[in-house]
């Protein structure tokens, strides 16, 4: 492993990047070691949520630089992101150690941070990334919930739809961006799309009965709120409202008898 | 213009200590902190989004809710 790293690091140019997460929870969820690259950093950039994560950013660093206007209405996503990218990687190639820090995990239903460290790398940097904090995690945390007790499906709710994943209803799910199924373009207003919810349902009515339970989950944003846990049966949501940031966990169905087969071939049957 | 719930929400993350004192005793801090009668009652509600009207109230701009599209999809062409 010391090798791996001291061959990495030796030939790279001047100039580096670190991509960190600050987690869902502002400010607490960020990080030892994600804190230590903000606040030393030669520029940081960030891309946050909310204006408390903010705030304490352009403390920690005074070369803070926020993305967000990279983000217009009606402007192609993709563009976004390439804008995202060279105005990450302009300093770098400057030879500044540079940090980009995004709210929860920088690598989480993220193109940009990835597309950053593959460029980056591809020009001869050094590029790195931390993980974060993600709202998956704060799920397992606040729910209760272990993914490897059932094993655990994590799909986007879009793509789950448009990509007719197959799953397995013996193992739990989690749907990601229940609130916006079929929002492609950003937009400053909040937005629900009641068919892209009675599509899902009816989806998920192929695997699990109409009172099958549900929780609709938004983790909390700050020291002193709490998660927002509505759970409701599975019938319900097609009428339900979902805030976009909202995340669907669906519970597992009884699991199947074990296979008698693959237990003996692994020496697990009973004597 | 003041931010004293956002400087008193930054420390609750920063501090865990800061935080148990302010769960044992959330009016004591708040009023350390300075906090309007309107930012207590939004703190004390344990409500995100009345926690973030309050944020705008006291000057914060909130950005825009963005979400993380579907990159895998590849769909290039605006709604």
């Amino acid at each position: 492993m010391q090798t791996e790293q001291v061959e990495a690091s030796a030939g790279k140019k001047r100039g580096s990047l670190v991509i960190v997460g600050t987690g869902i929870r502002s400010v607490a969820q960020t990080t030892i070691e994600a804190r230590g690259h903000m606040e030393n950093a030669e520029k940081l950039y960030f891309l946050v949520a909310e204006p408390v994560t903010e705030a304490w950013i352009r403390k920690l660093n005074v070369t803070a630089e926020p993305l967000q206007d990279c983000y217009a209405e009606g402007k192609l996503r993709i563009e976004s992101y390439r804008e995202m990218v060279r105005r990450v990687l302009d300093p770098v190639r400057q030879g500044k150690n540079v940090c980009w820090a995004l709210y929860g995990h920088p690598g989480v239903f993220v193109y940009p941070s990835h597309e950053a460290i593959r460029q980056a790398r591809e020009e001869g940097f050094s590029a790195t990334m931390l993980p974060g904090v993600s709202a998956e995690d704060c799920l397992f945390a606040d729910l209760g919930v272990d993914p490897a007790l059932h094993g655990c499906q994590s799909y986007e709710a879009t793509d789950f739809l448009v990509q007719k994943r197959t799953i397995d209803p013996t193992s739990d799910l989690i749907l990601w961006q229940v609130g916006i199924i079929g929002e492609i373009t950003y937009k400053t207003a909040d937005f629900h799309k009641k068919e892209g919810l009675r599509l899902l349902v009816d989806l998920l009515r192929e695997y699990y009965p109409p009172d099958h339970p549900v929780v609709l989950y938004e983790a909390s944003q700050y020291a002193v709120t709490d998660p927002v846990i509505q759970r409701l049966t599975l019938e319900e949501l097609a009428s339900s409202n979902p805030p976009g940031i909202s995340t669907l966990y669906v519970p597992s169905l009884p699991s199947r008898p074990l296979d008698r087969e693959i237990l003996e071939q692994l020496g697990l049957m009973p004597a | 213009m003041s931010n004293n719930l956002t400087d008193l929400l930054i420390q609750l993350g920063e501090d865990p200590a800061k935080l148990q004192e302010f769960q044992k005793n959330p009016d004591f801090v708040m009023e350390a902190a300075g906090l309007s009668e309107a930012q207590r009652t939004a703190v004390i509600s344990r409500d995100g989004q009345a926690i973030v009207q309050s944020l705008i109230a006291e000057g914060q701009i909130l950005a825009p809710v963005w979400v993380r599209p579907l990159e895998v999809l590849q769909i290039n062409a605006p709604a």
